[in-house]
């Protein structure tokens, strides 16, 4: 009997120190894991959806206009980036959509870019979308000709901190 | 968020001030009265309207003087621009007017 417990405290303590060696192991691979550099955000390509809790937004298409058609006209070194897309309201209740509050442009320096008026077919117009509404139309912006890297942000809980990131045409 | 203010929002804001379909008291749309950081009320509801005086090289729809302004009595005088400026606001509505 006493054979039979010696052996069996012999056995739980080199678990223990197995255990805690692999505890230090993994310690040590977690930080060496998480050095490297963020990941940075999924995204969405042209013609992809991006689903945020009730919100669905498909980006169909982008496009530059640099010249404009008065009386939209862009300041000297401007020019608009418009994006044609559709919202959907895939919850259970009404919604509301305000692109302008929502969606922004962003470069790659990190400078934003909010939505400006262009010349536009069908203004995204901004209002209640009630349970699976789906509405489609334009959204433009101006933003400097040199802009490198402009990237569509939807943010639609602006603050939360959730945003989606479209590809966005450029020059 | 970084977007916040380049957009017009401000932490400072009442709860649900600058939320899409949230309400807005005048005094607090009155806040946001520059180029920058411009919101202008019509017609009951408050709309985020930097790029309407002429912020990011945008067009000048309005001038900067309405900014954190009721613009109705504006936009109801207005003739031939009238059409124009109502459809640029459909797209701006962030809320109603409490």
């Amino acid at each position: 009997m006493d054979v039979v417990l010696a052996v069996v405290v012999v056995v739980a303590v080199v678990g223990a120190l197995g255990a805690q060696k692999g505890v230090r192991q993994q310690v040590g691979k977690t930080v060496t894991a998480a050095l490297p550099s963020p990941v940075p955000p999924h995204m969405y390509k042209t013609g992809e959806t991006a689903t945020m809790g009730v919100y669905a937004l498909t980006v169909k298409q982008t496009r530059v206009d640099a010249q404009g058609t008065r009386p939209y006209v862009p300041g000297a070194g401007y020019q608009y980036y418009v994006a044609d897309v559709v919202l959907k309201n895939t919850g259970k209740e009404a919604l509301e959509a305000a692109p302008a509050v929502q969606m922004y442009l962003r470069d790659a320096t990190g400078a934003n870019y909010a939505m400006a008026p262009a010349p536009l077919d069908v203004p995204f117009a901004a209002g209640q979308l009630v349970a699976g509404e789906e509405r489609a139309g334009q959204v433009s912006f101006a933003a400097p000709q040199t802009a490198v890297g402009l990237r569509l942000i939807f943010d639609p809980a602006p603050a939360a901190g959730a945003v989606a990131v479209f590809e966005m045409a450029s020059n | 968020m970084a977007g916040l203010g380049s957009l017009g929002m401000a932490r400072a804001d009442a709860p649900g001030c600058g939320v899409p379909g949230s309400a807005c008291s005048e005094a607090e749309v009155a806040t946001h009265n520059t180029v920058r950081n411009c919101w202008v009320m019509y017609s009951g509801a408050y709309y985020a309207a930097g790029s309407f005086v002429g912020a990011n090289g945008a067009v000048a729809v309005l001038s900067s003087g309405w900014c954190g302004r009721d613009v109705t009595v504006y936009v109801v005088g207005l003739t031939s621009a009238k059409p124009l400026v109502k459809d640029i606001l459909a797209s701006y509505r962030v809320g109603p007017v409490q």
